[in-house]
């Protein structure tokens, strides 16, 4: 009887917690509608974008790339933008999150690339391969080795990697995260809209065709 | 073996106590900041401690009741926090939180004792000496 009790309530409570921390989502938008862009696309230099500014549709990713549900949403990010091309208009945003401890070390490296113009090489590398530095020590070491089978210029790229005060482009994406209301990654923001899930791609290309109709 | 299941109150104590000062010991000297799932396991296990303190001091038999839906309630949610740690559920697709995720390895004794799996173990040693000592006076009164 009491045991049984005991197996009643694990039940409940696990099957109760699975539903509710992992079910299927709606896919709604979370808030009120964002119009200011200088907030959410970040200042233009460095701006890490694909696609046309003037397109109808706009879609902000603030993301962390040590995130394993970032690595999800990756892939459909991908598919998206090479679907609707200038169409839309793709913003990344870093909001490395502190329980990952190699994150800050990743956003470097995608703005390093950045700044050569292969920030969404560098973006497909670290998420398709995040299992092979996200929890490793020498993740600097595995992370170079993206950089320079991209064809970076490997002295621009580690003296931006090795900047020990930090990036603080980084820190103003962070920074600008906290001001709309992000609380986690990745939460994507689609013509101002906020989105706190990984979007499926027949959910985004709902949400997209609709905003350009 | 009687005397040891009359006494097995006292064990769970020992138990809840330990596990109490661990997880204090870990946030507060380690400075492990404790996930959202290790707080509620925390609001299980720390009443226990005063419920069976309490209960020992009046010798109040009942208390095996209060303390089975405390760790009935901590046990579920620590075997749901193991399933995440290991691995067993999934938790890719569900979006990272900003804050301290619950799957973050700490520590890994052994290569398998986790902050999860000690927490989970607690509870179910506490509901199995507080089974003990049930059974302990119900087969006296038979």
């Amino acid at each position: 009887m009491i045991l049984g009790g005991i197996g009643l309530i694990t039940l409940l409570i696990v099957v109760g917690a699975a539903l509710l921390l992992s079910g299927p989502k709606s896919s709604q938008s979370t808030s009120t509608i964002v119009t200011d862009k200088a907030l959410l696309y970040g200042p233009l230099e460095d701006r890490n974008s694909a696609g046309s500014e003037s397109a109808k549709v706009a879609i902000v990713e603030f993301g962390d790339f040590q995130c394993p549900a970032c690595g999800v949403a990756a892939p459909i990010v991908k598919k998206i933008k090479e679907e609707y091309k200038d169409k839309i208009y793709v913003v990344f945003r870093n909001f490395p999150l502190t329980q990952h401890a190699n994150a800050p070390l990743s956003a470097q490296a995608a703005y390093a690339a950045g700044k050569q113009g292969k920030f969404w090489e560098m973006y497909d590398q670290l998420y398709g391969e995040q299992a092979a530095w996200a929890e490793k020590p020498n993740a600097k070491d595995i992370i170079s080795t993206f950089a320079s089978g991209l064809g970076l210029n490997m002295t621009d790229y580690l003296a931006s990697v090795n900047d020990s005060a930090g990036n603080p482009k980084i820190q103003k994406d962070q920074n600008d995260g906290y001001q709309l209301g992000v609380k986690s990654t990745p939460t994507f923001f689609i013509n101002g809209e906020m989105y706190a899930e990984v979007l499926s791609y027949e959910e985004f290309k709902k949400i997209i065709d609709d905003k350009l109709k | 073996m009687k005397n040891l299941f009359k006494h097995s109150h006292y064990f769970a104590f020992i138990v809840a106590v330990a596990a109490m000062l661990g997880s204090l010991f870990f946030s507060e000297v380690l400075h492990f900041p404790p996930c959202v799932l290790c707080w509620y396991q925390r609001i299980c296990m720390y009443p226990i401690v005063g419920i069976l303190g309490v209960g020992i001091y009046f010798r109040d038999r009942a208390v095996y009741r209060y303390v089975f839906l405390l760790g009935s309630i901590g046990l579920a949610i620590s075997f749901y926090h193991n399933l995440l740690y290991y691995k067993i559920l999934p938790e890719s697709a569900a979006p990272c939180i900003l804050g301290v995720s619950c799957t973050t390895k700490f520590i890994e004794w052994f290569g398998f004792v986790t902050i999860p799996f000690l927490s989970g173990l607690s509870f179910a040693l506490i509901l199995l000496f507080m089974i003990m000592y049930r059974n302990s006076f119900l087969e006296k009164k038979k």
